[in-house]
């Protein structure tokens, strides 16, 4: 049995907040003159992660989960809203040395570990950089075994043929565990990772995992893992956000929200999900039409309703607000309000 | 039921600088007919290589060295250009991973359809393809209105669907799908295998299908092959690849998938890298990665052999029926 549970509710720890955050991105004009339109990839969203938890944000492609930590990492802005990141808005990081500290705690990884790595350094290059850059590293012998010591931490083993080697010549989980190595060199305590797994095999996906979870309890780190596959969030996240259009659509504790949805977008996405103990043929909760629709500012009511069978007037109309339906178990929906 | 295609130790080499790479090595195997079998495996073990010979659409530097494929008794090697021309698409089709790259872009989904139908001469006028298209769009409920739109007006699923309505355009066989719904989302992937499931109760073709998702796989099929490197190592029913695996592979893949429902289990997955297969060692390639390798295991390889009940598997040291209960074998110390 896995120990998901480390710290009682009581002791947890916010690290990063985000509150009403919204995004708008300005669409391309139809013609010069045309009035500039803009497409709304966040709209409204909260949620909090917590020290030593993993936070999966889940849903489908273009729902908004890289955008809301590309926001996390000051990539992009918000429209309104806004990010804290132990208390402090992230938007007044804007000294030197102040986006230095923040991006030291503030690391994000990326879904394509071949692309992530320069191919003319090995790998000793993106683990030695950091390290000169964030600490005041002089002697050669305690370089060395600083890097070792984080090799061995994400399980890279024998160090000292793995640092000479270049990109090429590790696998997708090997460069996976090189960038989480480059993490720890830098001492980041939030981890952002889109999609760490996506592109890697399946019999190595599930140990880049087990070395998230081992970093989460082991070093004190916390995750945001961006996946659209749920089974693996139920896996190791304590906390799970799921998202629809921009929108958050459910939020709460991963085994409740998986095991007892209640926001019909959240019951169809694990319906969908494939899982051995299930048929092709079981039918999946009703639904109407099957295109996203695309957010934009204009917009209003709920977007998940021109999809869901269950929706009412006031569904077209306005926003539901989100409600605490349940301890720890937040829903944006108009069925509970 | 008789068999539809039978695979009878077939070879691909890569001809590379280094020499030749093997990566399908003696691959034996049938589908039979109305039958969905599955191939799993971790990327670059072959299972798209196989599909690839199976419409024999291998280009140089790959190349079929060896064995035969007999589709109804006859063996597509042996095919000259014209017949092959006949034989792809009017008794093999196949839907490839990217919809977007299999359209093209410039011509309307009508046109496409013409194509096929013009090429085969299924059809006598345009009007009559036009027909037939329109039935097409139906089985697999796009609206026929959208028959002259051009491939970027359609969302990813619709692509996906076009490209199913036109793979069974002639009515085949065998249906090929070479991970059809990778780049989709859930809800759609869920939509288009059921969709696909249905039609093949329907015009009762046989589908291989080539996926890494062993959920989805244990799910739509009836039989499932296990890969690694470039050999099939277990072949059962798609049920018994998780509850009672053979092989010490199928067991680490079935420990690499959490689930959604039931107890969480700490999982596993498998130590080391998939094989360079330039570099082969003597014996069964998976003895390094194997937890079960013994001294027999590096130094003979092991053949498929039968086991009643349970199916096919090359290993030497073939796990008990109880391996997935757990009493014979601790699943969190094995790996």
């Amino acid at each position: 049995m896995l120990t998901k549970k480390l710290n009682k509710v009581s002791e947890r720890q916010v690290t990063l907040e985000a509150k009403d955050l919204t995004i708008d991105f300005p669409k391309a004009k139809k013609s010069l003159f045309s009035p500039r339109e803009y497409l709304r990839a966040l709209n409204g969203l909260n949620f909090k992660m917590y020290d030593r938890h993993c936070l999966a944000v889940v849903g489908e492609s273009g729902c908004g989960k890289s955008t809301s930590a590309r926001i996390a990492t000051k990539i992009h802005h918000a429209t309104s809203g806004s990010i804290s990141y132990r208390g402090r808005d992230v938007d007044t990081i804007v000294s030197n040395q102040d986006l230095r500290d923040y991006r030291r705690d503030v690391q994000m990884i990326f879904q394509d570990p071949f692309g992530s790595l320069n191919p003319l350094h090995t790998i000793r290059y993106h683990l030695e950089r950091p390290l000169r850059i964030y600490f005041d590293i002089t002697s050669r012998a305690e370089m060395e075994d600083r890097l070792a010591a984080i090799l061995n931490q994400v399980g890279l083993t024998p160090a000292k043929d793995v640092l000479e080697k270049f990109p090429h010549q590790l696998s997708g989980g090997q460069r996976q565990r090189v960038f989480l190595g480059k993490t720890l060199a830098i001492g980041a305590h939030v981890i952002l990772a889109d999609e760490p797994t996506s592109m890697l095999d399946v019999s190595i996906r599930i140990g880049v995992l087990n070395l998230m979870n081992q970093m989460k309890h082991e070093m004190g780190k916390s995750f945001m893992y961006i996946t659209h596959d749920i089974a693996t969030a139920r896996y190791i996240a304590e906390e799970t956000l799921v998202l629809y259009c921009g929108h958050m659509v459910e939020f709460g504790d991963t085994e409740e929200i998986t095991q007892n949805p209640q926001h019909p977008y959240t019951q169809l996405l694990l319906a969908a999900a494939p899982d051995p103990n299930r048929s092709i043929h079981d039918k999946l909760p009703t639904y109407r039409s099957q295109e996203t629709p695309v957010w934009s500012p204009e917009k209003m009511g709920c977007p998940y309703a021109t999809r869901c069978p269950q929706a009412r007037v006031e569904c077209f109309e306005h926003l539901p607000e989100v409600k605490e339906i349940a301890p720890d178990h937040f829903i944006r929906c108009h069925l509970f309000s | 039921m008789t068999a539809l295609i039978e695979v009878k130790n077939l070879c691909v080499d890569y001809i590379t600088l280094n020499g030749r790479v093997r990566a399908v090595n003696n691959v034996s195997f049938t589908i039979e007919e109305g039958e969905i079998l599955g191939l799993a495996g971790e990327s670059g073990c072959g299972k798209s290589t196989i599909a690839f010979a199976l419409m024999r659409l291998h280009r140089p530097p790959a190349l079929i060295s060896g064995g035969e494929i007999l589709f109804n008794g006859e063996n597509i090697l042996d095919f000259d250009e014209e017949s092959l021309r006949k034989f792809r698409w009017k008794d093999t089709s196949m839907v490839f991973q990217s919809a977007m790259s299999c359209l093209n872009p410039v011509k309307t989904i009508e046109y496409q359809f013409y194509d096929i139908f013009k090429a085969h001469g299924a059809v006598a006028s345009r009007q009559e393809s036009i027909v037939k298209a329109r039935e097409l769009l139906n089985i697999v409920d796009i609206p026929e209105e959208r028959l002259f739109d051009y491939p970027h007006q359609f969302s990813g699923g619709m692509r996906q669907r076009v490209v199913i309505a036109m793979a069974l355009a002639l009515k085949p066989k065998l249906l090929i799908m070479d991970e059809p719904t990778t780049a989709l989302d859930v809800v759609i992937q869920r939509e288009i295998l059921q969709k696909v499931y249905q039609l093949k109760q329907q015009f009762n073709f046989a589908v291989l299908f080539i996926t890494h998702d062993l959920s989805l796989m244990v799910e739509f099929c009836d039989r499932i092959g296990i890969m690694y490197s470039g050999q099939l190592v277990e072949v059962a029913e798609s049920k018994a690849i998780l509850t009672q695996p053979q092989h010490p592979y199928t067991f680490g893949l079935g420990n690499a998938f959490p689930t959604l429902t039931g107890e969480l289990k700490a999982m596993t997955g498998i130590p080391g890298m998939p094989l360079d297969l330039s570099n082969i060692p003597s014996g069964c390639r998976f003895a390094e990665r194997c937890f079960k390798a013994s001294e027999l295991c590096r130094q003979t390889e092991p053949a498929l052999h039968y086991q009643p009940e349970r199916g096919w598997a090359a290993c030497h040291q073939v796990l008990p029926v109880t391996a997935r209960t757990g009493q014979d074998i601790p699943t969190e110390d094995v790996y």
